[in-house]
């Protein structure tokens, strides 16, 4: 199944983002090999081009390491994938106030809002 | 790559070709036999015009007409059959593929004229062939034994190499010449009217066919014209044996021309102004 | 040399006047997905056949490989029309035999594994075959090709979703760095996600050529919509 790809804006960064949420996932464990860019590109029915742009902009963050031998692993370096984790974190926590000051939460509200929220889960309601 | 080309060329033609050419064979057999039954002797010789004479002799015209369409329409259908075959594959939607093919237009040209040309040869000859062994076989039938043998020692003594005078040798040549490079000629002068009919906006197919019959018709006229013009010139200077000859050849000398001029014009159309719908 | 199509200055018109290509040039690079775009009119078609030798321009040249348009381009070039050009009543594997015969780079290998994940038997005769089947039929042809260059002249139109969808996995997959594929179409939308560049032209001149990122980022939308944008009626 092709992965859900907007075409608004360039692929290769969504390629990357996507990338990089299954590595802090932990779904590419640090240090496994990653899939071709043929193979992956294939798999999200993209433009190989595009997909060896993406791996492109990972290895120069950091995230993925080319090897002569073994081609494509992710790093070892804990610290770089919890730092990426804790980017996107702030992203997704970025993004949740705003889209909250839009329909009129102040930042207050909008963490009381998630406290509640999160009482509620626990009670099981 | 004019080796494959002719190959596919075969393999496209031979199988509707080939049924034609049986047919031919096959009408000229079941002629032969009907011809060869005592019964034509015997309506010959009795002069009872009974009413079962009648209707003999009304099955033998009917036979016979059966015959003569069969051989016309084999000959018409075999020619009609590779000039369709030409067009859908140039100029049909089937010329995507033959015009993207890494070969040369001479080599996809040069491929169709030959086979055409040697189908139209083949039935030629088999046409020809049945009307004179059906001929022979009636001649047989309805000759006495002496009168036979006479007609063959007549036939024997024509034939015999060593009582040709050299114009009759010349004449003969030129004759088989003729006949052998006719079919290609007349194959690469269709090819090249077909042609013609792609330089129209629209209606290419039929602007092609009337082409066809135009270039006809004016070859007929032309061709005429220049032989009883060349016999007038020469009858002031030539014998009869001579203007023969001399015509003969000329006309084998433009008839080559045509068929080579033709073929160029078809490689121009095919190279510059080729525009498949 | 290094680019793989090189289009110079070339233009075509009919009766010295109806102008369907003016001043046309382009070079296409190895190795890349590019989309040919534009409304019906604008000179697509009339271009793709040039490049096929299927039309000769009224001036200006094209070389493909360094070879101008002739057989050896021929031989280097993988055309898709968007015609059905199978006719007659021969079998599938003697349609296959005749693209080895004429071929040097058609593999009967990827051809064997297209026919079987589209269920096409060796022993169907064309004259057996639907509309959609001789169309796949003609996809397997190219993309058993190992040509420099695939043209694809509209490649998904009239064809159903998954049929779309196996289509541009197929030249995906096909894909190599040495050979370029040209996919000309009007539906952007469904491409998108695989060209790398893109040529709009517009009624016989060339308007934009540049990579899909460059109209993403310099513009915010996509290909198709900013095509839409351009060529708004």
């Amino acid at each position: 199944m092709a992965w859900n790809l907007d075409c608004d804006r360039p692929i290769y960064l969504q390629l990357v983002e996507r990338i990089q949420k299954q590595i802090v996932s932990g779904q590419y464990r640090p240090g496994s090999r990653l899939p071709s860019v043929r193979e992956l590109a294939a798999i999200a029915s993209v433009n190989p081009n595009t997909m060896q742009k993406a791996f492109t902009e990972l290895e120069r963050g950091g995230l993925i390491i080319t090897q002569r031998t073994n081609g494509r692993i992710v790093t070892e370096d804990q610290n770089m994938i919890d730092n990426v984790r804790r980017e996107m974190a702030c992203k997704h926590t970025d993004e949740f106030f705003r889209r909250m000051e839009e329909i009129g939460y102040t930042r207050q509200e909008s963490i009381e809002r998630i406290l509640k929220f999160s009482e509620r889960e626990e009670r099981g309601e | 790559m004019l080796g494959k080309m002719i190959k596919h060329e075969w393999r496209n033609s031979y199988k509707i070709c080939g049924i034609i050419l049986l047919v031919v064979m096959g009408v000229s057999l079941w002629g032969a036999f009907y011809l060869s039954t005592p019964l034509w002797e015997k309506l010959f010789d009795s002069a009872d015009m009974n009413s079962l004479f009648m209707l003999q002799f009304g099955a033998g015209m009917s036979t016979l007409m059966v015959y003569v369409l069969t051989m016309i329409g084999a000959s018409y259908g075999v020619g009609i059959f590779l000039l369709i075959r030409f067009w859908r594959s140039m100029y049909s939607d089937e010329g995507y593929l033959t015009h993207t093919l890494p070969v040369t237009s001479h080599q996809i040209l040069l491929s169709k004229l030959l086979i055409s040309g040697i189908w139209m040869l083949i039935i030629n000859v088999t046409v020809g062939l049945s009307v004179v062994v059906l001929v022979s076989v009636f001649m047989k039938g309805v000759m006495t034994g002496r009168e036979w043998e006479y007609f063959l020692f007549v036939l024997n003594d024509e034939l015999a190499f060593r009582n040709y005078t050299a114009h009759e040798v010349y004449a003969a040549i030129i004759g088989l010449l003729g006949g052998l490079l006719s079919p290609f000629v007349t194959m690469s002068v269709y090819f090249g009217s077909l042609s013609l009919g792609q330089l129209s906006r629209s209606h290419k197919g039929l602007m092609g066919i009337l082409a066809c019959i135009l270039i006809l018709f004016l070859r007929m006229i032309v061709l005429s014209l220049l032989s009883g013009i060349i016999s007038l010139l020469l009858s002031y200077n030539s014998t009869i044996e001579n203007i023969a000859i001399i015509s003969g050849a000329v006309e084998l000398v433009l008839e080559l021309a045509l068929g080579v001029g033709f073929y160029f014009l078809t490689i121009y159309l095919m190279k510059n102004k080729l525009n498949l719908e | 040399m290094n680019e793989l199509v090189e289009i110079t200055n070339v233009s075509k018109s009919y009766d010295g006047r109806n102008n369907v290509l003016t001043d046309v040039s382009l070079k296409l690079p190895k190795g890349k997905i590019v989309g040919l775009l534009g409304p019906n009119g604008s000179g697509k078609t009339t271009l793709i056949k040039m490049m096929n030798g299927l039309l000769q321009p009224s001036g200006g040249s094209i070389h493909i490989a360094g070879c101008p348009v002739g057989v050896e381009s021929k031989a280097r070039v993988a055309y898709l029309p968007d015609r059905t050009y199978l006719s007659g009543n021969r079998t599938v594997s003697e349609i296959i035999e005749f693209f080895c015969d004429f071929y040097q780079d058609f593999s009967r290998e990827k051809a064997a594994a297209m026919l079987s994940s589209l269920d096409i038997p060796y022993s169907q005769r064309l004259k057996s075959m639907s509309k959609g089947t001789k169309e796949k039929m003609q996809l397997v042809l190219v993309m058993s090709r190992n040509a420099d260059l695939y043209i694809l002249d509209e490649p998904i139109a009239g064809v159903d979703p998954a049929a779309r969808d196996y289509i541009l996995r197929t030249i995906l997959s096909n894909y190599n760095p040495e050979s370029t594929v040209l996919i000309s179409t009007h539906l952007i939308g469904d491409i998108e996600k695989v060209l790398d560049e893109v040529v709009f032209l517009r009624r016989g001149q060339i308007v934009l050529y540049t990579s899909v990122d460059n109209v993403r980022e310099q513009h915010g939308k996509s290909v198709d919509d900013y095509f839409r944008e351009v060529f708004a009626c």
